[in-house]
């Protein structure tokens, strides 16, 4: 009797508590007009720094805190954020950073395994726990974090394996991105990664994930994982020997060339696919969702979200191949989160859940761990909605009609280049500038879409669009690999 | 007039880069730093304002902007360990010299310009440096300002004699009285090793009026005395850290008298105080630091509570670095190897203290919490197959059945509390055909004192039961058939 009545207790749930101040104000006011910031209550006294976050059915969620405990939330959705509550489902994981339900499981992936548990005798606690894999090596070293994706289109879960200490690759597939079958086959897939934030798709099922800015990264940036592909730190490259089916090695980049120098001698070498300037554009990138929601999120359907750790923010990107390379522009979108985002889930009703926590890593968002949610408003945001590269220059589409006077207008635009230096140090200074000239800007009649004549497009360099048209976010970084032919 | 302008001019250039340092300092330092130099979420990460380390000649802040900073840091007297990523490959020198100019000029501190060309050559002269600094080899090279003492005239009176408490000195005769220039307490160019006491007496600079906290302790007994009055003491013998004491007290701004009374008895000898209040900058040592160093770690002690087992899954000395660790009720616990599916070591009472992995960035592995800590070496089952961990049950009290594979062969592994205090029963049952040798132990380790009884690193016992058992030159084997094995662990009494 005394157990059955401890074991009741355990599954009450706990009512979550709202305190004042939660809700601060956004530090872009203008969002609000468009995006609903919201934060979600936590379980009270409870320490909740968020690295993963899955969507469960019955409009549940799920969370993993660096404390390795999952959580299940209850009114997430609802409308009244006071009636949340919480569960607690399972605690000793070693930091899941990465979630997601199927079939009746909780897959997870954490620093040394890829696993799933279920509450086999619906007593509201998982008891069941099984490893499909834990192939790779770990050294104790805490940096040694493992990101998973979701399952892609043939189940398989897609993990990025961050250096040991962020500099070296002193376990196996250390430096790699792996994919995880569902039957619990470990296949290393790409190498070049170094201190990754978070793993997922885009709308076409390819992986990406995002690199934050150190050695062989001149800025941090969102990579394409492609099967086979090297994307740029070498460090983990001593592993091909363990890799047969990679092929051979790749020649090592030269410390101080530029990446799109090194490409003509590294075929193996795909450049990152955007570019996220250092300190403009945030500094520690997370997650990588696209938004799925046919409109439900407003007008980017089809578009990278990325998350953003150190500013508390949310990035967007328009992504397009190029010669069979990805490449795209990168925006300022959300801000104002109460702690640094590390996990987000984008649900199918246009709710973005975001888990932020700041422990080790400072945040703008000044509390220590944070869960929030923010829906589209309706109101569409005068926005560029694409930026995509043409032979001469580029198209922008808008999100709303311009005025087409105004959109005809050149001193409406200016364009910068720059790039960063490919090198074994750490980071690297904004270098080789240029300032292309435009020579026209053609607008659509109904002034959705303009498109720019630019003499002087640099390949490999970040194009900075700066256009004074009444737009939200008035500046566009576009990462030119490929020009058309 | 010419000269006149071109001072103008060159308070101009020097408000202009200030300037540009606030611009690039918020880009790219504040996240961390915070806008206001103290350090963001509330001081979780290291102050600038105030910092010694901006302090003095701007070497030591260059090449930590350069290079980077890895390892625990100690700033204002607070201990970090984090990681400040190099600089210097993506700032310019000017941006560093902006950066650092607007650092050591903002929020407090009170230090010259640096200058691009100051820069451009701290670079050229650790071309050497490949990684992050740790504190200890920067330091070396560009030490840390030395901060002037707030006690002036300090006397030191040394006694001799045999105390368990500290004894009236005023009855007492010194055998020597000595000056401290340096205005610091300190007993390391004391000769006797045993059996001495000591009076420091002289004047405290109180800065500001305020509250003052002071920390006292030492190694063994002694008292802090402030304007004459007794403020605390700890009057009994024993090490450092087993009795810290902290007052706090209100000063007023101006000189007053500051005694310190100190024994010791014999072993290890040591003294600390610190102070901190009104315009201190952190906290102040007013002793010559101890060479031993305090784990500051704060406990988040997660060992269970009621019925119920805990799991634990970080990084944990003596096993590999995937490991599960179990707590339970009955104040036994264990770590199993999820690499090498083996129990890897045993303790009993408190099971974890998860302060160092769940604050800041959970560096290292750390330590069981408890006592009769027990590494077992590789234990497990020898097998040229591969071993291959595949999970765990849970049940009701959250205690887990493992389950891996030899190859072909299933086996779970359920180690759970025995019916007493600090025991437990492990039930091993191997599905399939085969009989599998299984080391409990190493030779090293297990000593036989039974027919089927052996202890383990002098701690523990375990009782192999029916199963058969062989203590070999290199390790206790069983020899585990297909079915069931039971096998009980006990603490030694």
């Amino acid at each position: 009797m005394k157990r059955l009545l401890i074991f009741t207790l355990a599954i009450l749930p706990l009512h979550a508590q709202i305190k004042d101040g939660d809700n601060l104000p956004a530090i872009d006011p203008q969002m609000a007009q468009y995006y609903h910031r919201e934060v979600i209550p936590l379980p009270k006294d409870k320490i909740m720094g968020i690295g993963s976050v899955a969507l469960l059915p019955d409009k549940k969620i799920a969370i993993g805190t660096r404390r390795g405990e999952i959580w299940i939330c209850t009114g997430a959705y609802g409308d009244d954020l006071s009636k949340v509550t919480w569960q607690l489902f399972y605690e000793g994981l070693n930091e899941p950073l990465g979630m997601f339900y199927k079939d009746g499981w909780l897959h997870y992936t954490d620093r040394g395994e890829q696993g799933r548990m279920k509450d086999t005798d619906n007593d509201g606690l998982a008891d069941t726990i099984q490893i499909i894999s834990n192939a790779w090596g770990m050294t104790s070293d805490y940096h040694e974090y493992a990101f998973g994706s979701t399952p892609d289109q043939d189940g398989n879960v897609w993990i990025t394996l961050c250096l040991t200490g962020s500099f070296h690759a002193r376990a196996p597939w250390r430096g790699w991105v792996v994919r995880v079958t569902p039957d619990g086959k470990m296949i290393p897939t790409s190498s070049g990664v170094r201190s990754p934030g978070g793993i997922g798709f885009n709308a076409e099922g390819d992986t990406f994930y995002t690199d934050n800015q150190g050695k062989w990264n001149g800025t941090s940036c969102l990579k394409h994982a492609k099967i086979g592909g090297f994307t740029g730190c070498p460090v983990g490259n001593i592993f091909y020997q363990d890799a047969p089916h990679m092929g051979p090695r790749p020649t090592e980049p030269q410390s101080g060339s530029r990446i799109h120098t090194e490409r003509q001698r590294i075929p193996e070498l795909i450049p990152p696919a955007i570019q996220l300037p250092h300190g403009i554009l945030g500094q520690s990138p997370t997650a990588v969702i696209h938004d799925h929601t046919q409109g439900k999120f407003g007008p980017f359907t089809g578009q990278m979200l990325i998350g953003e750790q150190t500013h508390s923010a949310v990035q967007r990107a328009y992504l397009e191949k190029v010669n069979g390379v990805y490449q795209g522009a990168a925006f300022a979108f959300l801000n104002g989160f109460n702690a640094g985002i590390v996990p987000m889930r984008l649900a199918d009703d246009g709710t973005l859940f975001a888990g932020c926590t700041n422990r080790g890593w400072a945040s703008t968002g000044e509390k220590a761990f944070s869960f929030e949610r923010v829906r589209f408003t309706g109101k569409t945001p005068p926005e560029i909605k694409t930026m995509s590269v043409n032979k001469d220059g580029f198209t922008l589409t808008f999100t709303t009609p311009m005025d087409t006077k105004a959109a005809a207008d050149l001193t409406n635009y200016s364009i910068k280049t720059w790039t960063y230096i490919y090198q074994e140090k750490y980071g690297s200074p904004k270098v080789d500038h240029t300032t292309p000239e435009i020579t026209s800007a053609t607008p659509s009649p109904d002034g959705l879409s303009v498109q720019l004549k630019v003499k002087g497009l640099q390949l490999g360099h970040i194009h900075h669009l700066n256009t004074k048209l009444p737009l939200w976010h008035q500046d566009a970084y576009y990462t030119l690999n490929e020009i058309p032919e | 007039m010419l000269i006149r302008t071109l001072l103008a001019a060159s308070v101009l250039t020097t408000l202009t880069a200030a300037e540009d340092g606030k611009t690039l300092y918020k880009t790219y330092c504040a996240a961390c730093h915070a806008a206001d130099g103290k350090g963001a979420n509330n001081g979780a990460f290291p102050p600038l304002a105030k910092s010694l380390w901006i302090q003095g000649k701007p070497d030591r802040a260059i090449q930590v902007v350069l290079h980077g900073l890895t390892g625990e840091v100690e700033v204002l007297g607070k201990s970090y360990n984090l990681q400040m990523p190099p600089q210097g490959a993506m700032l310019n020198d000017t941006q560093i010299a902006s950066i650092l100019t607007y650092v050591r000029s903002s929020w407090g501190n009170q230090e010259s310009a640096v200058t691009p060309a100051q820069v451009t050559s701290a670079r050229k002269n650790s071309t050497k440096q490949k990684g992050m600094w740790t504190a200890k080899n920067l330091l070396e090279l560009h030490p840390l300002p030395p901060t002037a003492s707030p006690i002036r005239n300090l006397i030191r009176s040394t006694y001799v004699g045999k105390w368990k408490k500290l004894p009236d000195f005023s009855k007492l005769e010194s055998v020597s009285v000595e000056e401290e220039h340096k205005g610091i307490l300190n007993l390391h160019d004391i000769a006797a090793k045993d059996n001495f006491g000591v009076v420091w007496e002289g004047d405290l600079e109180v800065p500001a009026d305020g509250t003052y906290k002071f920390i006292l302790d030492s190694d063994d007994g002694s008292a802090l005395y402030l304007d004459g009055k007794k403020i605390m003491a700890l009057n009994s013998t024993g090490p450092l850290y087993s009795r810290t004491q902290a007052v706090e007290i209100t000063l007023k701004k101006g000189t007053i008298p500051i005694r310190v009374e100190y024994f010791e008895a014999s072993q290890k000898q040591d003294i600390f105080l610190v102070w901190s209040g009104p315009s201190i900058p952190g906290k102040q040592w007013l002793s010559v630091r101890p060479n031993t160093k305090r784990k500051s770690t704060p406990v988040i002690d997660i060992s269970p509570k009621g019925e119920k087992s805990t799991i634990y899954n970080n990084f944990i000395h003596h096993t590999t670095p995937r490991a599960i660790s179990i707590g339970h009720s009955n104040g036994t616990n264990y770590t199993f190897s999820t690499k090498t599916c083996a129990m890897s070591i045993l303790w009993s009472g408190k099971f974890i203290n998860a302060a160092q992995h769940w604050t800041s960035r959970g560096v290292g592995r750390t330590a069981p919490y408890g006592k009769n800590i027990t590494p077992l070496g590789n234990t497990g089952f020898i097998t040229k197959d591969t071993t291959q961990f595949r999970g765990y049950k849970l049940d009701p009290l959250r205690r887990p059945t493992f389950q891996y594979t030899i190859g072909e062969t299933t086996v779970t592994d359920a180690i759970m509390p025995g019916e007493s205090p600090h025991t437990l029963r492990r039930t091993i049952t191997i599905t399939g055909d085969q009989t599998l040798p299984f080391q409990a132990a190493t030779s090293r380790q297990a000593k036989q004192t039974n027919s089927s009884t052996y202890t383990l690193g002098g701690k523990w016992q375990l009782n192999t039961g029916n199963t058969t058992a062989q203590l070999t030159k290199n390790a206790l084997i069983l020899k585990l058939t297909p079915g069931t094995h039971t096998l009980n662990y006990s603490l030694l009494p």
